[in-house]
């Protein structure tokens, strides 16, 4: 299982450039077990744990507005030595010092002005503007899985692991495709999530609900449009071989999802052949018949 | 009993009234006819009237008359197992009973149904002299489709433009965008709302709504922005106070994966809510998965304008692509909605959707989620009647132990 490889090592060198350019990057180490992960975090993670939705007032922020950039990546690989296991990092500025909220919009363009470039002033500005987006942040998030025994035959069960539900206190994704649009409450915030609890979040419920994974590396990038379209630019790419996954995956299932219409390679097309010198040759009798 | 809902609800109906024959015949021109949706911002902007004959058929089967109407539909000679929106529309078009359009705007989705319809009207001799264009959407989604698709509907307004004498309005254009993409985000967010449990209000108004938005002549005007922000308004309360519809005790929350079509809403759907406390949390309309127009430039709009008819308008996102995605929405609506058992309508219009009973039945077995198979017709009661489709829920609801 070596298709994603190639994109893993890219998301690697990618957040590698950044640092080096001396982009705002947070790396928090975990350790690998879910039960030491367990010990440490500041809110419930487990079926259930939300309660109902998180309402437009008691938002906190929401991360992924498609208006303001949202990408969301799932990776996996067999060879579990390609990630660093438990590795969370943060590209960007956390939940917690957003505080988007209560800023004015001169202290908004500062602080845009202190995590990135000239784009990130312009993004800011037009959150100020758009009273939707004024708690709202660009969001990316990459997922990378890694374990001996994982096959392409789990992209299934893996894909549908993404659907969080209730399982994360204080935190609700919205009904989505590709992008990840989720709101963060602000009764959350208060017991101190930010993005390491989210990377805490999601590494027990995929490693609690697939055991086969050895390592698992969480990437989140809340900057700015742009960098979240170097995403997007994978994402594309990502969705083609996943594409390619599930169509051998239901073909081994017995059916073949996206059977390419064209005539010349139909198994069928011997018999509609026939059919049609059968109907041509009825409708020359038809026309000879009516003078 | 009358409160916010009733009122909002009958505010709509109202609206959706208009989508019937008359009102239709009555829109002032130029007039653009259509099989199917065609990008709503474009003709609202572009300042002419859109009507969606497969729609106004459809409206038909919602009349009074509609057993006559489709019998009357079955003798102009489309198949008998053709969809009976259809049927209707076939039958007001070879009648002569639909206004000659200023132009014809057709294309290939999202269903054969609708194709054939749009075959008709191209065909139909009295309009022989109709400018007409066609549309072809991929069954795709991804980048390439959006794009392809985006430029035909670019070409649409070029065509539009040639047949008017009219220029397009960009800035318009991008106003009625804006407000469009003011009017989805309220609609994601009554659709988050749904997720309580009790569900706050009537789930159907998230149809309704997504109707009134989308085919209207209300549609994209501050009129529906205030009627959506009432909503989530007046849900967001019921979310806070923890109450559910009133006078439903819930004890199910159901998928109905299709069409309510013109009856089932008002009849068995009620009565499952009212009398078992079953209720509908969602079907193929209300499922909303917009993303924002992208405003950047001409050609992102088109192209966002292309995502949203190929994989966003809920009747192509479910007919036009794979068994995957579709049996993925399934169970992403099951899961964020919690959802105790998934309804497979089964219309008989709906080949595409029958032709995945079996997968849909595997993945829903695999994941322990009750599923039962009607085999209605959406559209005509007769087929199943309202009594027949409550009697057999009613007891799969009981067999599965949910009531
Ligand atoms: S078959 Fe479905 S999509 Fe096609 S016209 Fe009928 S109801 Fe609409």
């Amino acid at each position: 299982m070596d298709v994603y490889d190639i994109y893993i090592e890219k998301c690697t060198a990618k957040i590698d450039d950044m640092y080096a350019k001396g982009r705002r990057i947070k790396f928090t180490q975990l350790p690998s077990s879910v039960s030491e992960i367990r010990k440490d975090i500041c809110i419930k993670v487990g079926e259930k744990e939300s309660s109902g939705v998180i309402l437009r007032e008691d938002t906190f922020i929401e991360l992924g507005n498609p208006e303001m950039g949202s990408c969301s990546i799932l990776l996996y690989t067999d060879k579990p030595a390609m990630l660093n296991d438990g590795r969370i990092t943060l590209i960007g500025p956390d939940i917690n010092d957003s505080g988007v909220n209560n800023l004015s919009f001169d202290e908004i363009v500062i602080i845009g002005s202190l995590h990135g470039n000239d784009m990130d002033i312009v993004e800011l500005e037009s959150l100020c503007r758009n009273k939707n987006a004024t708690q709202s942040f660009p969001f990316g998030q990459i997922i990378m899985l890694g374990g001996k025994e994982l096959t392409e035959k789990d992209f299934e069960s893996l894909r549908e692991t993404l659907i969080i539900g209730d399982q994360i206190e204080g935190y609700r994704v919205r009904s989505f495709s590709e992008n990840i649009w989720s709101r963060v409450s602000k009764q959350a915030v208060d017991k101190g999530f930010n993005f390491e609890t989210l990377g805490k979040a999601l590494m027990i419920i995929f490693k609690t609900a697939h055991p086969k994974i050895e390592s698992m590396e969480v990437g989140f990038v809340t900057t700015n449009k742009d960098d979240i379209s170097i995403l997007k630019e994978y994402s594309k790419q990502i969705l083609k071989i996943s594409k390619e996954i599930v169509k051998e995956n239901w073909k081994i299932k017995g059916y073949d999802i996206e059977c390419s219409s064209d005539c010349n390679t139909c198994d069928d097309k011997p018999v509609c052949d026939d059919i049609r010198e059968v109907l041509k040759d009825k409708m020359k009798k038809n026309s000879t018949k009516n003078g | 009993m009358i409160n916010i809902f009733s009122q909002l609800m009958m505010e709509a109906n109202k609206s959706l009234y208009g989508l019937t024959i008359d009102p239709q015949n009555a829109s002032k021109g130029p007039v653009v006819l259509g099989n199917g949706d065609f990008f709503i911002e474009i003709p609202v902007a572009f300042g002419c009237a859109f009507s969606d004959l497969t729609l106004t058929g459809a409206n038909g089967t919602a009349l009074p008359t509609a057993a006559e109407l489709i019998d009357k539909g079955i003798e102009t000679g489309v198949g008998s197992r053709m969809c009976n929106a259809i049927k209707v529309a076939s039958y007001y078009l070879e009648a002569g009973l639909i206004s000659k359009p200023d132009m014809i705007i057709t294309s290939n989705s999202c269903c054969d149904s609708m194709t054939t319809l749009g075959i008709l009207m191209n065909g139909y001799k009295p309009w022989a002299d109709v400018p007409k264009f066609t549309m072809d959407a991929p069954h795709s989604f991804d980048e390439e489709s959006y794009l392809y698709f985006g430029h035909q509907l670019r070409n649409a307004v070029t065509f539009m433009e040639t047949v008017t004498g009219r220029k397009m309005d960009w800035d318009r254009l991008r106003e009625v965008c804006v407000e469009s993409n003011k009017q989805r985000q309220l609609l994601l967010e009554f659709q988050e709302l749904k997720k309580a449990v009790p569900c706050p209000t009537e789930p159907d108004l998230a149809r309704q709504g997504t109707e009134y938005t989308t085919w209207t002549s209300d549609r994209v005007t501050p009129t529906v922005t205030a009627w959506l922000e009432q909503l989530v308004t007046a849900t967001e309360q019921r979310v806070k106070e923890g109450k559910g519809i009133d006078g439903v005790n819930e004890k199910v929350r159901f998928l109905w994966q299709d069409l309510a079509g013109s009856w089932a809403s008002g009849t068995v759907l009620a009565r499952l809510q009212k009398e078992l406390g079953a209720v509908c949390l969602m079907d193929y309309v209300s499922y909303a998965t917009w993303t924002p127009i992208d405003l950047s430039s001409e050609e992102t709009m088109f192209t966002s304008f292309g995502k949203r008819f190929l994989l966003e308008d809920a009747m192509n996102r479910q007919a036009l692509h794979t068994a995957d995605l579709f049996c993925n929405d399934i169970l992403q609506i099951v899961k964020e909605f919690k959802c105790d058992a998934v309804i497979m309508p089964a219309h008989i219009g709906h080949r595409d959707t029958n032709s995945r009973m079996k997968i849909v039945r595997d993945l829903c077995r695999e994941h322990g989620i009750p599923c039962l198979v009607l085999g209605m017709d959406i559209w005509d009661k007769r087929y199943m009647t309202p009594e027949v489709v409550f009697d057999r829920m009613k007891t799969f609801f009981e067999v599965s132990g949910l009531i």
